[in-house]
């Protein structure tokens, strides 16, 4: 009975993963090659806004955006969008949220990769697809000396592999000191590291030299100087050894070059060490702190910077005490220095929403288009994926969202999410949004609820009314000899709000029934 | 029946002296001090109405008129702004959560001088120019020498006090009042109690905070401070304004706090026997929800006991103090709060004040969309927010909070319910436009988020014919916008607050 049991399980459970497997099949099978959402506002990003335009993607590519006279195909399927908003997916520019731990034990391990990190079924790639996040860059978080190499995501898939868009995108490092240590040591570390590299590299290109020398008669012994100028060429891929070899890229160019830096005085070792190593085409500064102090020193390296969710510093004079605060993007914008926002990644309700973070910079004065490049365009320029991403462009991956309304908007709602043509959520099926906010009984009855108010209090039929009112008609004479000066009287009813609203209102609340009092539940 | 005759009669008075006030104010403020006109493109009246080109003429720190489409007296200067709103009002403010705890302000008793333009009074707090710590609280005037030390008529060598034995006399006589026959009041002394309705959170309220302005600066002109949630029954709260001088925020005392649920018992850890003796029954403090209903239920029979001519015994009796304060309680004279967060705690608290036949206002309901017909038929004033999925903030050290939901306010505001929004210890993003912000995305009509952070609380805290809508004859407390309020593109310009512009952005 019992192995008849475990093979029906057994059976059950291969049936469950045979299915698992390929749900994904399913779902990209399900999808059609050709997709044509009309009749949207099309916020472009690149472009010009178009009313009533028209998106094709063809095979997750976009390739055709005009307005309403476009030619459809015949075999599209054509999404309406009238009423709508379509613009280019949000790009979340620096994410350890989708890791199940953000930082390695190890301060340096750049032989690590977040793909064996990233946790598909973290609730965080869900909530990224509700708030109208389409790109992950997933990186590896600041408590390290070099940490991992990044990658690319779509926030769909079942594995990593099904996730990942471009894997090895950049190498994180922090000029910050690692939780529990000082800078002196972070340093350290951080020299010791390419001190190592370089030595490695050196033994490894004279080896490689001679090598050469070995199999090619043309050439000649060379004195180990030379030899290593010149067989630093000759090192091949397969030559690295792991603990080198995302070094070695990042020594290339494969790699981007992303130093966190918590503070204004992280942000000078990290510039000396960009330069120092040449990385300047490919470095981005992940801040923190107060870090926008340093923004000469940025601005004149031209390095591109991702800030964290807190946009405001609050400085408290040490002396006077007063609170300045800074909005941090309004001096990078001063300054010239292209910058990338993250959403908040848990706490403050508000910010967890890419749209309010540019929100945020339009009430500083930017621009509407300005603020939604941030947040699209600019953080795929600084992620070095705008070939790709970020805006409504013939060519570029079909990662598109249809808003409600205005995407800066707070009001405005994720409708359908496109990634790469695939319908990847859609707000009506969105079950966990239903749970946490269901729609509303009966959406017409909003507003002026208070209308039968002076009748509606429950009576009690107990007597002490006179006293309650005797208590607050007192409560305004601040004369009263003893008993508490009272100006509050929380339990008295809210009046109706006056109809006319330059007038004075109505003295109401003491001419409520006298068998009624409020409160009590009964 | 009777009632209802008398009402007119209590009205009466009542209405003469609103009159008289208005006349006394508008006779008073010759001056032009808080005087000024305001022109705005759209003036949001607070009650849900919004009055187009509307212009405001504010007297004496007070509206003396709004009218839409008003012409201005000629070569007077205006104001012109493009959207005006009530000041804000937060039921539920836990006051300087941040600042006052790592960062103390400037000394509070400066500020008051200062307002008072006595600053050169300041003798440096504690520290006496003698260089003694004087442990008086109360302030130095020349005339009065300071009870302690004699300041300023003080010569340090000459009658120096022996800070040795007069400590040693204190502790003297705090051991003779312990060797005595302990009274019921034996168990209050400050924390260790659950029962202390006789306290004020006033006294706690740092005056020289930085939260004042900040509160300010984001749109909230009057605050309702409610004390923690540590006790039981807790201190009262205080009514304040968050700008103007220092001497002029406290407006009065507000309601007792009392606390169901697992605040009293899981932060008051304090909350143990005197001298830590053993727990048993008779000395026990609350360890779960009985404990705390029961504390509550024992605190008003005190009160009724004590009201009644008896004297109520056992452990946890509350002290005459305290009885006192909660007769008033019981009498409708002072409002009650009751911090219920989970909907078996709102439950237990209308079971509660059906037990002691007493009206209450519900604070921080996180459930409450699971009791919505409860609350809508009990016509419970009710404090609700912050909103959130995920809690932050003091929220966050809470378990009652896993239920939490974003459709509460929308749910209450269908259901007839007049709720006050409140965001607690949250300001910037968070703060209270915010949450009318988040109210509105959440599925609240924008005019009935409006009235929730300006008319209802205004309402709710009894100050609605002072604050709350920008009406003839109330406190200029106006919030300047450059759009739409509550939009997540608009922010504050400015904010006049008693006709005085108190915040300009630079």
């Amino acid at each position: 009975m019992l192995s008849k049991l475990h093979r029906s399980l057994r059976v059950m459970i291969f049936f469950g993963f045979a299915m698992l497997l390929l749900m994904p099949m399913m779902v990209s099978a399900a999808a059609p090659s050709k997709v044509a959402l009309t009749g949207a506002r099309v916020i472009t990003v690149s472009g010009a806004e178009i009313e009533g335009g028209t998106v094709l993607i063809e095979d997750g590519i976009i390739t055709a955006v005009g307005d309403g006279s476009m030619a459809i195909p015949y075999d599209a399927m054509e999404v309406d969008c009238t009423g709508m908003v379509v613009a280019p997916g949000f790009i979340h520019p620096h994410s350890a949220s989708g890791l199940d731990i953000p930082n390695e034990n190890l301060a340096v391990a750049p032989f690590v990769d977040v793909y064996d990190a990233i946790d598909p079924s973290r609730f965080f790639f869900e909530d990224s697809l509700r708030n109208g996040v389409s790109t992950i860059h997933v990186m590896q978080g600041d408590n390290c000396v070099v940490g991992g190499v990044s990658r690319i995501v779509h926030p769909i898939g079942l594995s990593p592999d099904e996730m990942t868009r471009m894997a090895g995108v950049a190498i994180k490092m922090s000029t910050s000191p690692r939780r529990g240590y000082d800078r002196l040591r972070q340093l350290a570390e951080l020299r010791e590291v390419f001190a190592e590299y370089d030595r490695w590299r050196e033994d490894l290109s004279e080896k490689r030299f001679e090598q050469e020398v070995e199999k090619d008669e043309e050439l000649e012994a060379l004195p180990p100087e030379e030899a290593r100028a010149k067989g630093d060429a000759m090192v091949r891929d397969e030559d690295l050894d792991d603990r080198h070899r995302h070094l070695a890229h990042l020594g290339d160019g494969r790699l981007g070059a992303w130093i966190y830096c918590g503070a204004a005085t992280d942000v000078a070792p990290a510039l000396a060490l960009i330069e120092e190593r040449g990385w300047k085409d490919r470095a981005v500064l992940v801040l923190g702190g107060d870090s926008h102090l340093a923004v000469k020193e940025i601005a004149d390296s031209g390095v591109n910077v991702v800030l964290n969710e807190e946009l405001v510093y609050r400085k408290r004079d040490a002396i006077s005490g007063d609170v300045e605060e800074t909005f941090i993007p309004a001096v990078f914008r001063k300054s010239r220095v292209k910058f990338a926002l993250q959403p908040s990644s848990n706490g403050s309700l508000p910010e967890r929403f890419l749209g309010y973070q540019a929100a945020r910079l339009v009430r500083a004065g930017f621009s509407r288009e300005q603020a939604l490049r941030v947040v699209t365009l600019g953080a795929a320029e600084i992620c070095g994926v705008d070939d790709r991403f970020g805006s409504i462009e013939v060519g570029k991956t079909a990662n598109l969202v249809m808003w409600t309304g205005d995407p800066l908007e707070l009001t405005s709602w994720v409708q359908k999410v496109w990634i790469e043509g695939i319908l990847a959520y859609d707000r009506e099926k969105d079950a966990r949004l239903e749970r946490l906010f269901p729609e509303a009984p009966e959406p017409e009855v909003v507003g002026e609820p208070l209308q039968d108010e002076g009748e509606g209090e429950e009576g009690d039929g107990k007597g002490d009314e006179a006293e309650d009112e005797a208590g607050a008609a007192e409560e305004n004479d601040s004369n009263q000899p003893n008993g508490d000066p009272e100006p509050l009287k929380e339990n008295s009813k809210p009046e109706k709000p006056a109809d006319k609203p330059a007038d004075k209102p109505a003295d109401k609340p003491d001419d409520k029934p006298a068998d009624q009092l409020v409160g009590g539940g009964r | 029946m009777n009632t209802t005759n008398m009402s007119p009669r209590i009205r009466q008075p009542r209405l003469i002296a609103v009159v008289m006030l208005f006349c006394c104010t508008t006779w008073l403020s010759a001056d032009q001090e808080n005087s000024m006109i305001i022109r705005a493109a759209a003036a949001h009246i607070g009650d849900g109405n919004v009055l187009e080109n509307a212009l405001i003429v504010i007297d004496g720190g007070q509206i003396l008129s709004i009218t839409a489409g008003g012409e201005a007296p000629e070569g007077a200067k205006v104001l012109e702004v493009p959207v005006i709103t009530p000041g804000f009002i937060d039921a539920n403010t836990r006051f300087d959560v941040e600042d006052a705890s790592y960062y103390p302000g400037e000394d509070p008793r400066l500020q008051i001088l200062r307002a008072l333009g006595k600053e050169n009074l300041y003798h440096g707090g504690d520290v006496c120019p003698c260089g003694t710590t004087c442990p008086a609280v109360t302030l130095h005037v020349h005339d009065d020498p300071c009870l302690y030390c004699g300041w300023p008529n003080h010569d340090p060598h000459a009658d120096s006090h022996d800070l040795e034995s007069e400590l040693a006399d204190a502790a003297r006589e705090a051991e003779a009042a312990a060797a005595g026959v302990p009274e019921s009041s034996a168990l209050i002394n400050e924390q260790s109690s659950e029962v202390v309705p006789h306290f004020e959170v006033l006294d706690a309220v740092d005056q020289g905070s930085d939260d004042f302005s900040r509160l300010l600066r984001e749109g909230v002109t009057t605050i309702y401070v409610s004390p923690d949630s540590s006790a039981v029954v807790g201190a009262r709260g205080a009514l304040m304004r968050t700008g103007g001088t220092v001497t002029d925020r406290f407006i009065g005392p507000g309601a007792v706090k009392t606390v169901l649920g697992s605040d009293a018992y899981r932060f008051g850890s304090s909350n143990r026997p005197p001298f830590r003796t053993f727990v048993s029954v008779y000395n026990r403090r609350p360890a779960s929800r009985m404990g705390v209903a029961w504390v509550f239920r024992k605190a008003f029979h005190d009160a009724l006991l004590r009201s009644a001519g008896h004297d109520p015994s056992g452990a946890d009796t509350s002290s005459p103090e305290a009885s006192r304060v909660l007769n008033q309680v019981l009498l409708g004279q002072i409002p009650l709060r009751i911090q219920a967060r989970t909907a078996a705690d709102i439950e237990t608290a209308f079971r509660l004040c059906k037990e002691f036949n007493v009206s209450f206002t519900l604070e921080d309901p996180t459930e409450a969309y699971k009791t919505v017909d409860l609350l809508a038929t009990s016509k419970v004033p009710v404090v609700y927010g912050p909103i959130f999925d995920v809690p932050s903030g003091i929220l966050a050290g809470s378990r009652e909070h896993r239920e939490s939901r974003l459709h509460t306010v929308r749910d209450l505001s269908l259901a007839g319910i007049p709720l006050a929004l409140s965001a607690q210890d949250l300001r910037g993003e968070e703060g209270l436009v915010r949450q009318a912000m988040l109210a509105i995305r959440y599925g609240v009509d924008p005019a009935e988020a409006m009235r929730m952070v300006t008319l209802y609380p205004a309402q709710l805290l009894g100050v609605a014919e002072q604050v709350g809508t920008l009406q003839v004859g109330k406190r200029a407390d106006l919030v300047i916008w450059n759009g739409s309020p509550f939009s997540s593109l608009s922010q504050i310009e400015g904010v006049i607050h008693g006709g005085v512009i108190s915040f300009e952005r630079s």
